[in-house]
């Protein structure tokens, strides 16, 4: 072949992969359009408030991208609004890729920026917080999934693992379930869950089958699957990243399992509900935040801001809620404030004695003892139940309830 | 009847690995080339039916018939923009294109699709079948009737059709082929597109029982490799059997890993433990004598520059003292990852063992250094130490198949090892943790803290000079007797066998001290974090290094360092951070720069644009009126004559010689007897079985009867045991090692066999030392002119002279002449004769020549054997009589009343 000939096939394969980058959709879905306009206040001239969120941007294992694009609307919406009592808000947004560095370089990174507060965070290792903790550096509506994070000093957590799975486990004892089984993913937040499942579960005196710790990743679940019905449960629980549980929810389903399935709500993305389909009906969905097809102000609201704000492949789910709900009660908390140090937010939060609505969240209080003698620290102990049908999770009473 | 269960539920999955592995088999058996982009053919499949259905709402029939056709179409331009220019390239080339397309095709849905979960509306009905009392759902039987018909239909349409028959004649003979009036491209573009479009369709159909995601997809390549080996390239319905056997077994293998937690990661692992099994069984210690050797990537000198050796070093401790943490920390990933791909660079470029594992070796050794600071307190330094040495007796294991698999058999297999290891200790939660990982003790070196955490720059200089250190040893063991060991086994295992090198040796080593290079490398990207997870050292970036190695020069010591800024955490990826997102492309990047690299030729950026650089010097003089023309080759140094040294003189007595090839006889009950300063002629026509008995003689194939070097025994010894006991041959086609100079040719033949030089060389290599033989041999043949040229650079004639004398380098007893005067014409033929006399006459070889010049045989043989049919036509007898014996004629001639030629005129043109 001839030099010519080899820069025409290198030209011709340059042209190919830019062609195949080029076309193609992302597989995003729009967002709906706002139903109300940006808002047109004058510009914060306040000193800068800096707050960061930790997530996982995009892995195989999670994805949580419309956290940090929801995180970010409402701190637009916030400052096209004035601001925090005029003081424009700054997003930092640090993706920990799933990986303990990352996310203790997140950590490294807030206290060198010397941010007012982590919010609306996903955080997954947090073995050691002592760093954190002398900056004080507060976290602000930050998931809640490690014992760490619950047993923060500095932590106003929204406690969703035990939220989530407490409540899994009290709603199926109060569904009179008698033989279930259970799964996680096996990772160690898996693995707590699992725990907490199975603690909730026998104090209820239900029989568990089968208690399988699923792989992160995975192409053909019908192995697993046929574990977990093997021993003919009424009904499954999962726990895990959705990227496992609902290939698994939908391998359980093609198995011909026709009982009941339980899971909680961030499992349930839209383009693992739109996957799902039809076998996705009947779920059982333990929420730790108001559901997306809620009529109230603050889910509106989330959803304006996502149209008004976020990029149009926004996903609307449980990790943009989050996202903005963190953000939400921080600026709720601080909305008078003049100072926004860690400690200035520490001391508001501590302040907090009445119950603040924390954005999609049920009623937050930032002070006193919780209900909960495992995680005292853990103020928020309410979970809502829904069910999916016809592609929505919908709230069955609409109620938060307290799983204590 | 669990157990039972399981397996049918796994025979949908199986039924979907055996449709990918058919397409490898299909694909393999058009252009001979493994084709590790499969899976991401997969992929392509999967998300266009997932565009057509999902988004564009197509019909079912429109997007499957649209998902073949684009599949195929992909399959058809990797053909035309990649596998044709490649045609004539190594087959590592070929494969690392493969590798190319499979991380272009991967990073492209990555940027697409991010790491979502999509899904389709499955098409396939889901209602519970009884099986024998095990309960399974249709879809799955579907699946495996699809799998079935899809292997009768190929089965059929290869035996049966004329486009199968055209295919499989292209398969064995190309250029026969295309005597026919046959295109091998066009047949070769044809299978890649079947191929590709049955991947394709495989997507479509995976998407019906799971949801698509980039890396799940294209990791179906796996299991779909396992079956198409286990099939050996070549048979849809083996390779269709062990897909349905590796699925199922991979099914009841998930129960039991529910069951007990000791079974974790073997679903993963099985299917490449069978093969790994059946390739160790099955393979060869010595390659065949067809074994075609293509052009390798080049290799370097291995001579340091010392200037811009020491300006590089300057540079790099300047990056890590002056900038900023998150740039020492990016270089300071770089430079360790350089490491590993030197790893590449030892292996593959110099030994040409396509490891494909590297990456999960050197993340073992990293992995025993953590669970030995974890569990039993060890401090840093040396658990990084026996962390190396693990790795080193692991490479020493991953090395165990490479003594009887080579080519694209050893690259899956060390793919397979690699996923073995992966499954069973990386991303084994029970042993590794969860997506927690290990912690890391603060490292130290001497007292001196260098905890990247707190002292990024000076961990940054450790991983510097650690790069130096091991950089000067692969150059020093390039230029060392170790060096031209390994790279002789890369040009020609027979060769260096007939050489007396062991190749097992040289290859052990190879795997042991990459391996161990491996090990400093990953450990030290590993332990520049608090805890290390383990997952993240999957097989996909040990792929990953390969390609980012041959992108900068498998067989330069500059490539690893480009390569290592193909990474997404590399300084690169550092710089176009500064640009948003920009880094997110880095394996796009990678990949196109691989595919380009690789279609502008395969020895890599480094040589590319050395060679470029070279060429417009040239026309820039040639403007000036003077450009650069080769000058007279400089005279060799003059040197005092040297008198050849009589050998020690041995007879080599043949008894009963017996080669059987399953059923055929090549060679029976051959009689011959070589006595000291003589020579002996062994001719016959065509297909007499001439070279069998070389092959017998020296080793090479195994016999019946006896072979005694002065009445020692020595037919129980292996070729490398026989050429040390002053057995020495050549081969019919020269078998040059093309990398070495001539001097270096020689030099490999003058080597003494002791290992320790393995271990010395990489710090004093030493120079280039022949032996008295081989400077006599030079002398004797004239070569001192062409000491320093590449055989590729030498006319015909002189390559074979340069080939008997390396065979005479090491002074051997007897030697064994291959039809040394093909090709010659009558001038170098006589020159040759005049040469083989002196080399009896003069220093007492006992010489066989197996020739077919009549006239040289005649003119210079005292004795002459005749061989037809693989059998003694005529005993040993002088000249005259074969000449005038009838039945020799008859042989040769045809009839009788002709005769044979006269004796040849021996002085020397």
């Amino acid at each position: 072949m001839t030099f010519g000939s080899r820069i025409g096939a290198a030209v011709a394969l340059a042209l190919a992969a830019t062609t195949l980058v080029a076309c193609g959709s992302d597989g995003g879905s729009d967002a709906d359009s706002a139903s109300a306009p940006k808002p047109t206040a004058a510009k914060p001239t306040g000193s800068e408030i800096k707050i960061m969120t930790i997530a996982v941007k995009s892995n195989p294992v999670l994805t949580q991208s419309q956290q940090f694009a929801a995180a970010q609307a409402k701190v637009d919406y916030i400052n096209d609004s004035g601001g925090i009592n005029g003081h424009p808000l700054t997003l930092i947004q640090c993706d920990s890729n799933l990986d303990p560095n990352q996310e203790g370089a997140c950590f490294d990174q807030a206290i060198k920026e010397k941010v007012s507060a982590i919010t609306g965070s996903t955080v997954l290792f947090a073995s050691d917080l002592s760093a954190l903790a002398a900056a004080k550096i507060p976290m602000v509506g930050t998931q809640g999934l490690v014992p760490a994070e619950l047993g923060y000093e500095y932590g106003y957590t929204f406690g969703n693992n035990i939220n989530w799975f407490k409540g899994l486990a009290a709603t199926a004892v109060s569904d009179g379930l008698k033989k279930v089984a259970i799964t996680f993913t096996d990772t160690d937040a898996g693995k707590f869950s699992g725990d907490l499942m199975t603690a909730g579960l026998e104090a209820g005196n239900v029989d568990i089958t089968e208690s399988l710790a699923h792989a992160p990743t995975g192409g053909d679940r019908s192995a697993e699957a046929a574990t977990l019905t093997k021993d003919d449960p009424e009904a499954i629980l999962f726990s895990g990243t959705s990227e496992a549980v609902v290939p698994l929810m939908q391998a359980v389903r093609q198995s011909g399992y026709t009982g009941e399935l339980y899971t909680i709500s961030p499992d349930l993305t839209p383009s693992g509900i739109k996957a799902l389909g039809a076998a996705g009906d009947g779920i059982h969905v333990i929420g730790r935040g108001r559901f997306l097809t809620d009529s109230s102000e603050k889910i509106q609201q989330y959803k304006d801001d996502i149209a008004n704000y976020a990029p149009s492949d926004t996903d609307m789910d449980e990790n943009g809620t989050l996202g903005w709900s963190g953000v939400d009660l921080f600026a709720t908390v601080m909305a008078k404030a003049d100072s926004f140090t860690g400690a200035d937010v520490i001391k508001q939060m501590d302040a907090l004695t009445e119950p603040v609505e924390a954005g999609t969240f049920g009623p937050f209080v930032g002070a006193g003892t919780g209900c909960d003698p495992d995680f005292p620290k853990l103020l928020n102990t309410n979970f809502i139940v829904g069910t999916l049908k016809d592609g929505e999770i919908t709230a069955n009473t609409g109620d938060f309830q307290s799983y204590c | 009847m669990e157990i039972f269960r399981f397996a049918l539920l796994g025979l949908g999955i199986g039924a979907l690995y055996a449709m990918c592995a058919q397409g490898i088999v299909l694909i393999y058996r058009a252009s001979g080339v493994v084709n590790f982009a499969q899976g991401a053919f997969v992929l392509v499949g999967g998300y266009t039916y997932y565009e057509l259905t999902t988004v564009h709402m197509q019909p079912t029939a429109v997007a499957l018939v649209g998902v073949v056709a684009l599949a195929a179409a992909v399959g058809v331009l990797t053909h035309f923009l990649l596998m044709r220019p490649l045609r004539n390239s190594s087959p590592l080339a070929r494969t690392v294109a493969t590798l190319g397309v499979l991380s272009l095709l991967q990073s492209i849905a990555v940027l697409r699709y991010k790491h979502s979960l999509l899904g389709v509306e499955t098409i396939l009905p889901r209602d519970a079948v009884d099986v024998f009392g095990a309960t399974i759902t249709q879809d799955r039987i579907i699946l495996f009737g699809i799998g079935a018909v899809v292997t009768l239909l190929l089965w059929a349409v290869y035996r049966f059709t004329k486009f199968g028959q055209i295919t499989a004649a292209v398969s064995e003979n190309e250029q026969a082929a295309a005597s026919m009036g046959h295109s091998p491209d066009l047949i070769a573009a044809l299978n890649w597109g079947v191929g590709a479009g049955l991947a394709g369709l495989t997507g479509a159909l995976i998407a019906q029982i799971t949801f698509l995601e980039p890396n799940q997809l294209t990791a179906l390549v796996l299991p779909a490799l396992a079956a198409a080996l286990l099939g050996g390239f070549s048979s849809y319905p083996l390779a269709f059997v062990a897909a349905l056997g590796i699925g199922s077994a991979q099914s009841v293998l998930t129960m039991q890993v529910a069951e007990h937690d000791w079974w974790t990661g073997w679903p993963q692992a099985l299917p490449f433990l069978a093969v790994i099994c059946y390739l160790v069984l099955r393979g060869r210690g010595i390659p065949q004598r067809s074994h075609i050797f293509d052009r390798l990537p080049k290799v370097g000198t291995g001579k340091i520059r010392i200037i811009p050796t020491l300006v590089l070093f300057v540079v790099a401790l300047a990056i890590a003292l002056v900038l900023s943490d998150t740039w020492v920390i990016a270089f300071t990933a770089t430079v360790t990852m350089a490491i590993v791909c030197l790893s590449v660079l030892v292996v593959t470029g110099y030994a040409g063992q396509l490891s494909l594992a590297q990456y999960v070796i050197g993340a073992m050794g990293a992995f025993v250094a953590a669970k030995l600071m974890e569990t039993q307190g060890t401090p840093f330094a040396p658990a990084f130490l026996l962390g190396v040495v693990s790795a080193m007796l692991i490479g020493a294991v991953l090395g165990a198949p490479a003594l009887r698999t080579r080519g694209v058999n050893l690259a899956v297999t060390t793919l397979g090892l690699g996923v073995t290891m992966y499954a069973l200790f990386l991303s084994n939660t029970k042993l590794v943790g969860s997506i927690d990982g290990i912690p890391i003790k603060s490292p130290s070196i001497l007292g001196i803290d260098i905890a990247p955490g707190d002292h990024p720059r000076r961990y940054a200089v450790v991983a510097i000079v650690a790069l130096l250190l091991l950089v000067l040893a692969v150059a020093n063991l390039r230029r060392g007797v170790a060096g031209r060991r390994l790279l002789a086994v890369r040009s020609n295992e027979r060769a260096a066998l007939a050489l007396g090198v062991s190749v097992y040796t040289a290859k052990l080593y190879a795997f042991m001290l990459s391996a161990g290079i491996a090990a400093v490398g990953v450990s030290a990207l590993a332990f520049m974090n608090d805890r290390v997870v383990f997952a993240r050292f999957d097989v996909f970036s040990s792929i990953a290094f390969v390609t980012a190695t041959v992108v900068g020069g498998v067989g330069m010591l500059v490539g690893p360092l480009i390569g290592s800024t193909l990474f997404d955490n590399s300084i690169l990826s550092r710089f176009l951070s500064q640009w948003g997102t920009a880094d997110e492309y880095m394996p796009l990047i990678g990949a196109i720069s691989v595919l380009l690299v690789l279609v502008m030729g395969s020895d890599g950026i480094f040589e590319q644009n050395r060679q470029l650089g070279v060429a417009v010097r040239n026309k820039l003089r040639a403007r000036r009126g003077a450009a650069e023309v080769p000058g007279p080759i400089a005279a060799a140094p003059e040197r005092e004559r040297v008198k050849a040294e009589p050998v020690v003189a041995r007879t080599l007595t043949v008894r009963d010689l017996t080669v059987r090839f399953g059923g055929v006889v090549a060679v029976s009950e051959m009689n011959l007897t070589v006595r000291p300063g003589t020579v002996h002629g062994l001719i016959g026509p065509n297909g007499a079985g001439k070279t069998t008995f070389i092959d017998a003689v020296t080793g090479f194939v195994k016999s019946t009867g006896s072979v005694e070097v002065e009445g020692v025994e020595v037919s129980r010894l292996g070729a490398r045991k026989r050429a040390r006991r002053g057995v020495a041959r050549s081969f019919q086609s020269g078998e040059l090692f093309d990398d070495l100079t001539v001097r270096e040719n020689l030099a490999v033949g003058s080597d003494e066999s002791s290992w320790h030089r393995y271990v010395t060389d990489l710090f004093w290599p030493g120079p280039v030392k022949l032996s008295p033989a081989a400077i006599v041999a030079a002398q004797e043949f004239d070569l001192d002119r062409d000491w320093d040229q590449l055989p590729e650079s030498l006319p015909f004639g002189r390559r074979r002279l340069v080939a008997i004398a390396r065979a005479v380098a090491s002074a051997p007893s007897v030697l064994l002449l291959d039809e040394p005067a093909s090709g010659l014409d009558d001038d170098e033929a006589r020159e040759l004769a005049h040469l083989i006399r002196r080399l009896a006459d003069d220093w007492g070889i006992a010489i066989l020549l197996v020739e077919h010049n009549l006239e040289m045989v005649l003119s210079v043989c005292d004795e002459i054997t005749v061989m037809a049919q693989g059998k003694e036509l005529l005993a040993a007898s002088p000249p005259d009589v074969v000449r005038t014996h009838p039945a020799v004629i008859e042989a040769y001639v045809g009839t009788a009343e002709d005769s044979l030629p006269g004796t040849a005129d021996l002085t020397p043109a």
